[in-house]
């Protein structure tokens, strides 16, 4: 293991060098990094040589490129065109995108994956065919709109309503006869096709409609004559009140994360449920789940034990693929929620006001870093789940 | 279609592979979804490029006696605080957006079946440099790419470049596939026999591997214009894309989000255009993905 472990991150090395000779490449192109300064008035050519010599445009591309290379792999990620060192902000900017990256990525990746199960064993299912729909809709949902629309909705209309919070009785009375509704739906079909005993639509539909009754009626009274304060936060990564307690500063935290994690759910979450759905269906239709059918042994452990557990496999990939998305999705998410993480640091670098070289760079080669790390993570995980492959 | 082709049998071979295009055809008609995805989509692509000459307003032609006005008879999606028509607006961006999803698609999908093609087929060395090549521009993000290429757009009016840009580096889950597809191919006894009989590589790759990995580079390249279409509007969003004075659903979306509260016609139209135009490319991809199932296809075979 430890071997198989060390000739991957060993293979690892070239593929990180030459990704930083790309990374060179395109930001190189990416502009004049002293225009902002040339368009300052009463600049002499002196000033704008000697920034030139700073920054090493003066040089050809390929000393140039040895010229930061041997620095950024010793260490020292050099400092941005207002003379500042780029590694303790880009550090910052890390810790805050991490944090929005991992817990969305591990709500979508619970979430799919429970989704994606039900979706495969109930195929065709209506369950499946909204599940489904769900997938496409967030498949095809541009981030910075959907990330706006929350901002309306899940934020300033609720903060609202949390100022002066009512429930209206017409309100409770629609949702009551709705839930009840659906349930005596789900129950009258679940009887024609026998899974149920006759009768059960009245059963069901009767306990939903009295537990939403209940919680409904209770919601109209409770919320009557209460205050509270705006919760959700639409700007900013972290929260600028006082907080005392640590619960205080965790809610406050929560309020400000919860708009973005909903935005960067969406964005893996689809990928992660299509994903296992196939492989739960595969797995299904395979042999090894037939023979266990008919050893007779229950419903149950052959999807958990034989069919769930080899359906894992093929989703360490999709875990790897998804963190350039989820990038992606912070750039934009970063910018509409104004948090100030690696999205927000690359969008400045980019003009503010011209593009600025080592910031650019540093960027880049931490985000192709990563990738690197999670692709050598999944080919682990891969050796331990499957022992087919050669360790 | 695994027997052996000799020339006697040509003919025959020739009726059974239309024989299979009629089948896959007949499976995507019954696709519903499909079907009904594959008309909007039609409808919203034909009046995006002919809408000018339909409709009343140009997406430059300001309606001076109409600012800022709610969706009426006159201007079904409204209009802005300048007077301009929505409806034009839209439309303008959708062909705009469309038309780059389409040449991304193309230019990625030509770009990854010959890499793919040769990879797969030549294998060894040739294979190892091409596949690393993947690894590497999968190690950045599209996104990042482009942004760092856009300033280039800084001109205006250069939505072919910005196409060309995104299509020459999002070809490599298409390579990928196109790989996979011609490492099976290739060993197969049609193959065998072709060389045995001495055709030269070129063709054995285009006349008789390519034709039957035909199937996933079409879903691949149609799904490739939904991934397209979302990449380039939010880089105009970004203002990393397309720029003004020309259009596209995300410079809209960025263009109109502040005045979402006062008049929220201005956002909701380009916003849903870039869900209907996606979610038509996906259900039609999904169709396709349905129609060229090789598990369906045994039965016949």
């Amino acid at each position: 293991m430890l071997a198989f472990i060390v000739r991957r991150l060993l293979i690892a090395i070239p593929v990180l060098l030459l990704a930083s000779v790309l990374t060179f490449f395109l930001v190189v192109n990416s502009g004049d990094p002293l225009e902002g300064l040339r368009q300052k008035p009463g600049i002499s050519q002196q000033v704008i040589r000697a920034e030139e010599i700073r920054l090493g445009l003066d040089k050809p591309f390929v000393p140039r490129y040895l010229d930061w290379a041997g620095n950024f792999f010793t260490g020292d990620m050099g400092t941005d065109i207002r003379n500042k060192p780029v590694w303790p902000e880009l550090w910052s900017a890390i810790k805050y995108t991490m944090r929005l990256v991992l817990i969305a990525e591990l709500l979508a990746f619970s979430v799919g994956l429970m989704i994606g199960i039900v979706s495969g064993v109930r195929q065709y299912s209506g369950f499946d065919y909204s599940a489904t729909f769900i997938s496409f809709l967030f498949f095809s949902l541009p981030v910075f709109w959907f990330a706006n629309l929350l901002k309306v909705f899940g934020a300033i209309e609720f903060n609202d309503w949390l100022e002066n919070p009512s429930v209206s009785i017409l309100f409770a009375v629609v949702l009551t006869a709705f839930i009840g509704g659906s349930f005596y739906l789900i129950g009258r079909k679940r009887e024609r096709l026998r899974l149920a005993q006759p009768g059960a639509r009245y059963k069901w539909g009767g306990i939903a409609l009295g537990v939403t009754g209940l919680v409904m009626l209770s919601a109209v009274f409770f919320f009557e004559g209460r205050k509270y304060d705006r919760f959700v936060k639409t700007i900013g990564s972290e929260p600028r009140e006082l907080a005392e307690t640590f619960g205080e500063r965790l809610w406050s935290y929560v309020g400000h994360g919860l708009l973005p994690v909903i935005v960067l759910f969406t964005v893996s979450y689809a990928g992660y449920s299509r994903f296992m759905r196939a492989s739960m269906l595969e797995q299904l239709n395979a042999d090894h789940v037939r023979t266990a059918r008919a050893k007779g042994i229950s419903e149950t452990r052959v999807i958990v034990r034989h069919a769930f557990r080899n359906a894992l496999i093929p989703i360490a990939t999709v875990a790897t693929l998804s963190w350039g998305a989820l990038i992606a999705g912070a750039v934009i998410t970063e910018r509409v929620f104004a948090w100030n993480g690696m999205g927000d640091f690359f969008l400045d670098s980019l003009s503010n006001p011209s593009p600025d070289p080592n910031r650019l760079l540093a960027f880049v080669m931490v985000t192709a870093t990563f990738t690197i790390i999670f692709n050598i993570v999944a080919d682990i995980i891969y050796a331990i789940l499957d022992p087919r492959i050669r360790m | 279609m695994t027997d052996t082709i000799d020339s006697v049998h040509e003919a025959e071979f020739a009726v059974e592979v239309r024989a299979q295009w009629r089948t896959i055809l007949r499976r995507f008609v019954r696709h519903r979804l499909a079907m009904v995805s594959l008309v909007i989509l039609t409808l919203i692509f034909v009046l995006s490029i002919f809408g000018k000459y339909i409709w009343t307003y140009t997406y430059l032609e300001r309606d001076k006696g109409a600012l800022s006005q709610a969706p009426s008879w006159e201007h079904p999606f409204g209009t802005d605080s300048l007077g301009k028509d929505m409806l034009a607006l839209t439309l303008r961006g959708s062909q705009r957006s469309i038309l780059i999803a389409l040449m991304v698609s193309v230019i990625a999908t030509s770009i990854g079946v010959t890499l793919g093609a040769i990879s797969g087929y030549f294998r060894g060395a040739v294979d190892s440099v091409i596949m690393r090549l993947t690894d590497l521009l999968l190690t950045i993000p599209l996104l990042v790419i482009a942004g760092c290429l856009a300033w280039q757009l800084d001109g205006g009016g250069s939505w072919w470049f910005l196409s060309i840009i995104l299509g020459v580096f999002s070809w490599q889950g298409t390579a990928r596939i196109v790989r996979g597809e011609f490492l099976s191919l290739r060993e197969k006894e049609f193959v065998e026999a072709a060389r045995a009989v001495g055709v030269g590589d070129r063709r054995i790759i285009f006349r008789h591997i390519l034709p039957n990995a035909l199937g996933p580079i079409i879903v691949s390249a149609t799904l490739a214009i939904g991934g397209a279409i979302l990449v380039e509007t939010a880089l105009s969003y970004l203002g990393l894309g397309v720029k003004s004075p020309d259009s596209s659903l995300g410079l809209l979306v960025s263009e109109y989000q502040a005045a979402f509260q006062t008049r929220p016609w201005l956002f909701w139209f380009p916003g849903l255009f870039i869900v209907v135009i996606c979610l038509c490319v996906n259900f039609i991809g999904d169709g396709l993905r349905d129609a060229f199932d090789p598990k369906q296809m045994r039965v016949r075979a």
